[in-house]
């Protein structure tokens, strides 16, 4: 693509066309739903006044993508100063954070209130930010390893690596679940 | 759960993902064929990637979109807004005359500084010595200078018992055949 000033119409709608997968993303990030909100209008302003800048070197998503993940890991490290770090809490604490994080959004509310949503928004939380960021663009986003090499501006190796452990440790945590589900997905 | 270890985890990762090429693949399906733990791990990521899947995405509060539009209206640059921009990019320019300013400044009190003390006259050594040490207390260093009979009378005229001028001088100022 042409770097080319777009009149507000033409850019309102290529932003409207990704918020919602964009915000999936963000929430799965930070947990939470107003924090999800706040990254997105930041990520939206950004995008809108940085559109004219962008070359087309890459997929106009994964340049979202890339300016979303970077709000969202801002946001946790902002967060992380002034509060705890969302990963490495006890059993008791993410138990908690679970339940107060039901106070808000109205869709997820209905789905948190399910038993097996709630254990896997924390199984997903507890794990660290790194290995989350690259589960989320793959599991929930379909992005290829080499679309979130790209948005997270590490090496293929690495994706590899952080997707493993990432589904390692997911594995271990929600194994009852998956024992009680009995499905074997595609099997 | 069987938790056998298999170096080809990673492996089994990419392969459920479907990022191996065709050569890797049948190398990893041939280890598929003879590799238990292998095959259990596939079937826990089939079963994660279910329960996941059941999840439903997460979406933004209805009004987020117009939200977001009202927002990115107020945000748009108003002749203000540039103004402030330019007041902004003034400050590093203000910063380079107000210090030349002083430079100047700092320069000019520098001369009037080096500016020599007005000779005094002095009759005897006593005087002299006297005489430089008042004219020295500028902090300044001192030249004094015999003069002559008819330096003397050039310079004091009446004054004539006058044995030498004593004043300081600038830094580097060539002090010629002092006392």
């Amino acid at each position: 693509m042409e770097p080319a000033v777009l009149d507000r119409d033409t850019r309102e709608q290529l932003l409207a066309a990704h918020v919602n997968k964009l915000f999936n993303a963000v929430f799965c990030m930070l947990g939470n739903h107003q924090d999800a909100e706040d990254v997105i209008q930041d990520v939206y302003l950004k995008a809108h006044t940085g559109l004219d800048e962008f070359r087309g070197d890459a997929a106009l998503s994964t340049w979202l993508y890339t300016i979303a993940m970077n709000a969202a890991r801002a946001h946790l490290r902002k967060k992380s100063r002034g509060l705890r770090v969302v990963t490495g809490l006890s059993e008791q604490e993410l138990e908690l954070l679970a339940r107060a994080d039901d106070e808000t959004g109205p869709v997820e509310r209905r789905f948190e209130d399910q038993e097996l949503g709630r254990a896997l928004r924390k199984a997903l939380m507890n794990l660290p930010a790194e290995f989350r960021e690259v589960f989320v663009l793959r599991q929930f986003e379909d992005k290829s390893y080499r679309d979130i090499a790209r948005i997270l501006g590490i090496s293929m190796g690495t994706v590899e690596s952080r997707m493993y452990r990432a589904r390692e440790k997911l594995r271990k945590d929600l194994w009852p679940h998956m024992q009680r589900s009995g499905s074997d997905g595609h099997e | 759960m069987v938790m056998n270890e298999c170096r080809y985890g990673k492996t089994a990762s990419r392969y459920f993902d479907g990022e191996l090429d065709a050569r890797e693949s049948a190398a990893f399906e041939a280890h598929l064929a003879e590799c238990a733990a292998c095959r259990e791990r596939l079937r826990a990521y089939r079963r994660l990637d279910a329960l996941m899947g059941a999840r439903p995405a997460a979406a933004p509060g209805p009004d987020l979109l117009v939200r977001l539009r009202a927002r990115s209206e107020h945000s748009r640059p108003s002749p203000w807004k540039d103004a402030a921009r330019m007041s902004r990019m003034l400050i590093p320019v203000a910063a380079c005359l107000c210090l030349t300013l002083g430079v100047l400044l700092y320069a000019q009190i520098a001369q009037l500084r080096n500016t020599p003390a007005a000779p005094v006259a002095a009759q005897n050594p006593a005087q002299i010595a006297q005489a430089a040490q008042t004219v020295a207390q500028s902090g300044t260093p001192v030249f004094g200078y015999a003069l002559s009979e008819s330096e003397r009378q050039y310079l004091f005229g009446d004054n004539a018992d006058a044995l030498a001028i004593v004043y300081p001088v600038a830094d580097g100022q060539n002090t010629g055949n002092g006392m």
